[in-house]
Order: structure tokens, then sequence, then C-alpha cells
């Protein structure tokens, strides 16, 4: 596999991909504790799990999540339908669970790694590049961090892949009728894949564009067809929610926008993948001019588009995992080029000329690629560095490498090291090892919810699940309804002011201003049973004392 | 065009390149033009005071630098590919 003539340079290339390959399946071993150790957490890790989890229990009911959220219990989802389609026949089997939502995120990056794979050894027929591009996939901060959550994301970026890899070699078919079969199976995946979640959008127009550029009579045959049968889903979404799926998944999804996140996060993806985005971005160039675009190089740029959004409220890194599954596919092929010194400058490019002076150099320059392009995947291993400190085998390592904790960010004892940091906006607290004492505590909290018969509110559905109660409300789209003027909150507010919540339980207060104002008027916190779950203080809130609660809600009146 | 062996070519990849490069710097460019327009009335888009509103903090921002940025250079672009005339894209 390690071929060069020098018997010195083969036996140091073969020892540097050795440690490249071991430095990647270090990160794969943090990779599979981390995903086992959410699976053993019942209870929201990341922000937004358990309204995922909710969903699924709408559509295993037979129920559209995308309900009219001015009424009792308040509640709609603002994602697509298939992610919480997939687990419906595992709710039926188990109930509402965390874990099966989060091993379907899991073993779709693993699958989507397979397939990154693939596609390099496809393209180029080198086995290691192509087990090492799937590795560097899973390595990377971003699709670590996302990867064993309930949250749709990834499984996005699973189904894009897929379709790309598919439509990539599907325009060389010979035989017309497998090749519209192959481009109707790609443009299936990217159906999939929007209904998965929105952020799909710009994939779908980087493969459009491919087609057309590659064919403009097929590409425009294959633009009307797709657009007919998403625009045929959409309506009977919409018609079968009476207008709530256009409200709800669409209006409502209007966020506040900060330029100075979308280029923190530019920084952190560049300092964490700079090793291998140079390579990728040099085979876009190189694709430019002296070959034929590839659906890869158009899908990287298009979807550099994503992280441009990345600065939208509620957005985050997780916005350029599409953007890096192309990158780990264009430097895997980039890499295996080289090593078998298979680039190709034809004389009539007029750039030739500026590579021709290097032309002399060709045998020493593959020569040298074999040392450097293990180098660079250690490298990479190097800058998407995370383990925790809290668990033997890695508390070694960390302490060997003189690493010291940054996460969680509002922990009093840091239990994990990230070398993304925790400095740039929008950049979810996750990756951490749950603990014994997060679950003991989220327990207590259960326990106390169980002690009432009145509804509550908690911000992480979870234990309003397991404590039996109705789920009231999703935060995050009743603040983004509210934002866009879509929700008065009326009924809602009402209800608070009427105490009728046993407890209201926050974490990160993400609710439309009025609620919190009604609540903060009605509601006080009792701080013994508040407690620190996973790096986070959920804050318990218990109805005031009557005449406290009129005394506040007289003194705040004429103002409203 | 609709030929079922029509290719588009690095040319016509590089004039369309070219094209949405200089209307998107000139769509950003004419974005704070409409705003300004619209708040003092077209005559002052010819006065001194359109100057000073674009050099000023609440002229072009840091996000439209950017977007003005990448458009110049989704032009640039496009015009290196033009001379490479009829080779597939």
């Amino acid at each position: 596999m390690i071929q060069t003539q020098n018997r010195l340079v083969s036996i140091v290339s073969g020892v540097l991909f050795g440690l490249a390959l071991l430095f990647l399946l270090f990160h794969f071993s943090v990779y599979v504790g981390y995903a086992v150790n959410l699976m053993q957490f019942p209870f929201d890790y990341d922000q937004g799990e358990g309204f995922e989890l909710v969903d699924v229990i709408y559509f295993s009911e037979g129920r559209f999540p995308y309900q009219d959220s001015d009424t009792y219990p308040f509640y709609s989802s603002n994602y697509p339908p298939l992610f919480h389609i997939f687990p419906v026949p595992l709710m039926w089997l188990f109930g509402p669970q965390y874990w099966y939502g989060r091993l379907i995120g899991f073993v779709g990056t693993l699958i989507c790694a397979s397939v990154i794979g693939y596609a390099v050894r496809r393209e180029t027929g080198h086995t290691l590049i192509a087990v090492l591009s799937g590795l560097a996939f899973l390595a990377s901060n971003t699709i670590y961090h996302i990867g064993p959550l309930f949250r749709q994301h990834a499984t996005m970026v699973l189904f894009e892949t897929a379709a790309i890899v598919v439509l990539a070699n599907a325009v060389d078919v010979v035989n017309p009728g497998r090749r519209w079969r192959q481009i109707a199976f790609g443009l299936g995946l990217l159906i999939v894949a929007g209904y998965t979640k929105q952020l799909a959008a710009l994939t779908a127009i980087a493969a459009l564009a491919f087609l057309v550029i590659r064919n403009l009579r097929r590409g425009v045959i294959a633009g009307i067809g797709f657009t007919l049968v998403g625009v045929a889903i959409f309506a009977w979404l919409n018609i079968g929610t009476d207008g709530e799926w256009w409200r709800q998944a669409i209006a409502a999804n209007v966020n506040e926008y900060f330029p100075q996140q979308t280029t923190g996060l530019f920084r952190l993806w560049w300092r964490l993948h700079s090793a291998l985005i140079i390579p990728a971005v040099l085979l876009v160039i190189y694709e430019l001019y002296f070959d034929r675009l590839s659906a890869y190089s158009i899908w990287f740029v298009v979807t550099l588009g994503n992280g441009v959004a990345s600065g939208t409220w509620g957005a985050g890194d997780s916005y350029f995992a599409t953007t890096i599954a192309a990158m780990c596919i264009l430097s895997g092929i980039f890499f295996a080029r080289t090593l078998q010194g298979a680039w190709h400058f034809p004389d009539e490019v007029y750039l030739t000329r500026l590579v021709r002076p290097l032309r002399r150099f060709g045998p020493a320059l593959v020569t040298a690629a074999f040392v450097v392009v293990p180098l660079l995947y250690a490298e990479y291993a190097r800058d998407t560095l995370k383990l925790p400190t809290n668990v033997p085998v890695y508390r070694q390592v960390a302490s060997a490498l003189n690493l010291e904790p940054n996460a969680p960010r509002w922990a009093e004892e840091k239990t994990f090291y990230d070398s993304a940091g925790r400095l740039v906006g929008g950049y979810a607290d996750i990756g951490h090892f749950t603990t014994q004492a997060d679950i003991d505590a989220g327990w207590q909290l259960v326990e106390m919810l169980q002690a009432t018969d009145a509804p509550v509110i908690t911000e992480d559905a979870s234990f309003s699940l397991l404590a039996g109660k109705d789920v009231v409300t999703n935060p995050t789209q009743l603040r983004n309804l509210w934002l866009n003027g879509l929700y008065d909150g009326g009924e809602l507010i009402t209800m608070v002011e009427e105490q009728a919540f046993g407890y209201i339980v926050f974490r990160a207060q993400f609710y439309p201003a009025d609620f919190l104002e009604a609540v903060s008027l009605h509601y006080e916190e009792n701080t013994a049973a508040s407690v620190n779950m996973n790096g986070f203080r959920y804050i318990v809130m218990e109805p005031k004392p009557p005449q406290s609660a009129a005394a506040g809600a007289a003194a705040t009146r004429p103002e409203r | 065009m609709l030929s079922p062996h029509y290719t588009l070519t690095k040319a016509q990849l590089g004039w369309l390149a070219l094209a949405a490069g200089v209307l998107g710097f000139v769509g950003v460019f004419s974005l704070d033009l409409v705003v300004l327009a619209r708040a003092n009335g077209v005559a002052s888009l010819f006065s001194a005071a359109t100057v000073e509103h674009l050099r000023s903090p609440m002229g072009i921002g840091p996000a439209q630098r950017l977007a003005l940025l990448v458009c110049i250079g989704t032009a640039l672009f496009g015009a290196t590919l033009i001379p490479l005339r009829n080779r597939p894209a």
C-alpha cells in the first residue's frame, strides 16, 4: 500500500502512516466512549433533544407535531418530520427513551464515515487514505459534538453525503436507463436529507448545479422532477397540518444574525481543520483550471454558505458539518493522487506554465508526499484533540500531554479537554462525559415534579416525560414565534398568572420575554430544589405565596 | 444548449461567475443607497452626504464589506476561467 522506490522513505512513511492511523483511532475510541456514555444518560444532554423525542411520540401516535402553539399544551416542532419518523418502531417497542435516538445519530455518523471512505476508494483506489479520510470525519470536533445526540443534524449530513456520492459518478454511467435511475436515487436521498433538516437546501443546490454543469438538459429535467416532488411533499404537509407546517417550520425559523459569531466560527473551523482544508481547496483549484469540476468540489464550495449562516441565533459549529464531510473526501482524493503521482497538467491550459518548472521535481515531490501526507493527518489529529479528563486511561493521557480540562464552561469542576475551546459565540457546551452525579440530580428533579398534581413546565422535556407529565411548550420555538410576531402567548401567560403550574424548571431561559416576566412576577426560585446537572444550573421556580404574587403583579400592572 | 451531449465550458462558467460577481457587487452596494433614498429622498443620493454616509459606521458594515470582497473574488475568478475557452467545466 505504501509504495515508493526509496526503501528508507518507505519505512519512515510506513511508521508515520501507522502513527497517524493510531492517533485517529484514539479519537475514534473517545468518540465511541462518548456515544456509549450518552446512551446511558436518561435526560436531555444537548438543549432540544427532549423535543425531538416529543416529536417522535407525536408521530408514533399518528399525529403531526406541527400544532397550534397558542393553546394548551402550547407545543409545536420547528423541524421537518423524517428524523422523528425513523425511531417510531423503537418508540413502540421501548417507549420514550433517549438512547435509540442517540444510537441512530451515532450509527449514522459511522455510515457517513464509511461512505466518505468508499468515495475516496472509488475515486483513487487507495484503501489506506480512504480509511484515514473516514476516521478524519469522525475525529472532527464538530462531528464528535453532534454525532451521538438525539438531534437530526448528523443524520441529515449522512443523507447529503450519500446523495452526493451517488450523484458524483451517475453522470458518467453509459447506459441511459441506469444513469437516470442513479440520478433519481441520488435526488431521492437529497429529498430525504431536506425533510430531515432544512439546512440540506445548499447541498441540493450544489447537486443540481453539478448536474447542470455536466449536461444542461439533464440538469434541467432532474431539477424540475426534484422540485415537483419536494413541493408536493411540502404542500401535503401544509394541508395536513392546516398551515401549521408553514408557520412553525418555515415562517418561525427566522432568527437574529450575529456576524461576529460567523467570523468566530469560521476561524474555529479553520484552526481545527486547516491540515485538511488546504489540500481540499488545492483540489478544487486543480479541478477548476485543469480538470472537470467534480460534485465534491461544488458541494464543498456551495455548503460554505451554511458556515455563513452559522451566525444565526441557535446555530453553531454544526453548520460546518456538511462542509467537513466534503473536505474529508476532497483531501483524501488529493492525498491519494499525490502519492500515486496522478496529477495531469494539460499543455493547452495557460496556467500550466506556472507548474512546468516544477515538473523535474515531480519524483522528489511524490517521495516527499509519503512523509508529508501522514504528518498532515497526524497534525489534524493534534489540532482536533479532545478527551475526558475524568475517565481512566484518558486521564493519564491528558496528564502526560499536560492538558488542562476546559469544559463544561459553567461547571465548577471541569472534566473535559476540547481543543475547540469555548470562546466562540453560538458554541454548544457539549462533548464532556456525563457522571452518576448528573443522573442523580436529574432524578431528584423528576421526583420533585412527581409530587405535584398540577402540570409543570420544564425547559428540558425529559423531566416532564419521566415524571409522567404533559410536555408543556417547546421554549425556543415559542421564542422564535414570538420574535417573528406569530405568537401572542395570552393563554399561557394567563395560566402562569393563575399559578396553574406546580413548578417551572429553567435551564437557559430561552422563552419569550413576556413569559419570563410573568414567571418572575408569580413564581420564585426554590434554591434548595435547584440542581447542578451536566454543567448547567437547573433553576426550580415555584408559585409565590398569594400576597407576594399579587403585590408583584400590582406593582407592574400600570406599565403593561 | 439542450442537446443530450451539451456541457458547460470553462469560459461559460467564467462569464457566469464574472456576471454574478459584478451583479452581486452592485446589489450589495445598492442596498445602502436604497435605504438612504427611502430615508432622505432620491435627490440625496447625488449629494456629498451619500459619500459621508457610506464612510460612516452606519454605512458599509463588516458583513457588507465581506460580501463585497466575496463578489470581487468571484468576478476575478470568473475572469481567469474565460481564457480556458471550450474546455468542459
